[in-house]
């Protein structure tokens, strides 16, 4: 946990931009990886075999996050609300960026928002995370040209997104 | 305007390059190990309860096959005890057959 804690809870904040939630999953992890460990078979390295685990962590914790937000107002009515991770992504500054860089990687993230799973992990994994392109393939258990085409499909619907972003804050 | 646009927008997707790592929580270790004592106390109960639940469902089942069986052979005793009447009530009578 000394070796990879540190690697683990970064990797998370990068997939929720919530640090409480970032904390619990990197908790998840752990727990996970000391329960799983005579799954891995060393395949891989055990590094990558972490990330693996930690990005499935975190896409099953946002997947968790959509189904509650879009049940929240039946749930509301019943009382049974658990609104402990209902927070607000669209606003999240991230503690490691630079004051000069906050606002326009608050405006990345809103974007990264609205990718799909595949082409999400794999640009956290490599714009943020800075891993090779051979080390997210094994992480994501595709070939580096599949993780290319992900990477460029990402660049462009982010770019589009942006775009109309930026558009509609000049209104 | 359209370059600016797009100058922005790369800006925007390079924003992140260069952050620090943020450090994790120093008890995170801590943490973990006590969320995997509570999951295995949280087990053992679940566990006896589980084997409690099936032991009443089973009971259940053997009580209904009981009363099942039970009633059964009241049933097949009620009728052989009638058809043995029947036989002694035909054998007393007198034939309806002229011969």
């Amino acid at each position: 946990m000394d070796t990879y804690g540190q690697q683990v809870y970064n990797t998370a904040l990068s997939f929720v931009h919530n640090n409480e939630a970032a904390e619990d999953l990197a908790q998840d992890t752990f727990i996970e990886i000391y329960q799983s460990i005579h799954k891995f078979n060393e395949r891989s390295a055990l590094g990558t075999w972490i990330y693996r685990v930690t990005v499935n962590k975190c896409l099953d914790h946002i997947r968790y996050c959509k189904r509650s937000k879009r049940f929240a107002f039946f749930t509301s009515i019943t009382g049974n609300v658990d609104d402990k991770y209902l927070y607000d992504t669209a606003n999240y500054f991230h503690p490691g960026v630079a004051n000069e860089q906050k606002e326009n990687a608050r405006l990345l993230y809103a974007a990264i928002d609205t990718l799909g799973d595949t082409q999400r992990t794999a640009f956290i994994l490599c714009f943020i995370e800075e891993l090779p392109q051979k080390e997210v393939a094994a992480i994501m258990d595709l070939n580096v040209k599949a993780v290319e085409s992900l990477l460029q499909r990402a660049k462009a619907h982010l770019r589009k997104k942006l775009g109309n972003l930026l558009e509609d804050r000049r209104k | 305007m359209n370059n600016d646009k797009e100058k922005r927008v790369e800006d925007i997707l390079n924003s992140m390059k260069g952050r620090t790592e943020v450090p994790v929580n120093p008890f995170l270790y801590e943490k973990v190990m006590f969320r995997m004592q509570q999951k295995e106390t949280a087990g053992e109960r679940a566990y006896s309860t589980t084997i409690f639940k099936w032991a009443a469902v089973l009971a259940l089942l053997v009580v209904i096959n009981g009363i099942t069986i039970i009633g059964n052979a009241t049933r097949q005793h009620m009728a052989n005890s009638t058809h043995q009447h029947g036989d002694l009530i035909e054998l007393e009578s007198p034939s309806s057959y002229n011969y």
